[in-house]
């Protein structure tokens, strides 16, 4: 069923409405395939042939007492909670037929592909905020807002990258009131230097807007 | 005839830029020819949730 239902392309769609999960015991096929550059299962794109016997140990007690019946194709409610089974190989339209069911029953859902753009850019902001890099940080959230931000299925996504401007927006406030604090000690330049760096690197977030009006105030040099 | 082929060829590297960066903040269609996996239980409840999907789990044994 993995070699011949899962690389159909109707099936691939279906499956990107739903999270996939493939358990797999025994490892007497090819553990090393290559796809591109990178060196797989040949059952599965993106898994080794640990990661699936760990997961079939993580799982099989889950949904069968005693042996387990292969393949057995099994859907839950994103808790876990089992929604229907089928005990069997099955045909492409069956399987895809009983994803979409699934899909209706919790629906509406996020698509998997929107899903990794957002967490993608998540990801994104995290290693440019480790590499010093605010502005990059900042643009990679506005992306991932700019686009996904409108679905309402996107929400739980949408809600941490706004959580994540929230806090450089927080961050760069915290700048400006080191910055007045320079300011009204005398270190103008040194204040104002800082104000800049707000104003360029938090761009389209309201602390930008806040440096600028306090770069506006500064005491005009003589 | 040169500053025209230079002309051309810039021009073409630059739509070129364009379009990279338009298809970089799209979503990919990743992976474009194989069923994406979870890499654990936990870690598909966890999405699940976040999306609001259901899980779809499939048991397998080799021959």
């Amino acid at each position: 069923m993995d070699s011949t239902v899962y690389p159909n392309k109707d099936v691939i769609v279906a499956s990107k409405t739903a999270v996939n999960v493939f358990c797999h015991g025994e490892a007497k096929h090819e553990a090393k395939k290559k796809y591109g550059t990178e060196e797989w299962c040949e059952h599965v794109y993106g898994l080794t042939c640990e990661e699936h016997n760990a997961i079939k140990d993580e799982t099989s007690h889950l949904f069968f007492k005693g042996s387990i019946s292969c393949p057995t194709t099994i859907l839950c409610m994103p808790d876990g909670t089992e929604i229907k089974r089928k005990v069997g190989s099955m045909p492409n339209k069956e399987l895809i037929e009983m994803i979409k069911e699934a899909a209706t029953k919790v629906g509406p859902g996020l698509g998997q592909d929107e899903y990794l753009f957002g967490k993608g850019k998540l990801k994104a902001s995290e290693d440019a905020l480790k590499a010093g890099k605010t502005k990059d940080a900042i643009d990679a959230l506005n992306a991932g807002n700019k686009t996904i931000g409108k679905n309402p299925a996107a929400k739980a996504v949408v809600d941490q990258i706004k959580a994540e401007l929230e806090k450089l927006n927080k961050a760069g406030l915290d700048l400006i009131a080191k910055a007045k604090e320079d300011v009204a000690a005398g270190k103008v330049d040194e204040g104002k230097k800082a104000l800049l760096e707000v104003s360029k690197n938090y761009k389209t977030l309201e602390c930008a807007k806040e440096a600028d009006k306090e770069i506006a105030a500064l005491p005009k040099a003589k | 005839m040169k500053s025209t082929l230079v002309t051309v060829l810039f021009l073409a590297a630059a739509a070129s830029a364009v379009q990279a960066g338009d298809k970089k903040d799209k979503p990919a269609q990743i992976p474009a020819d194989y069923m994406h996996f979870a890499h654990s239980w936990e870690a598909a409840k966890a999405e699940a949730k976040e999306r609001n999907v259901p899980i779809q789990i499939s048991f397998h044994k080799d021959g």
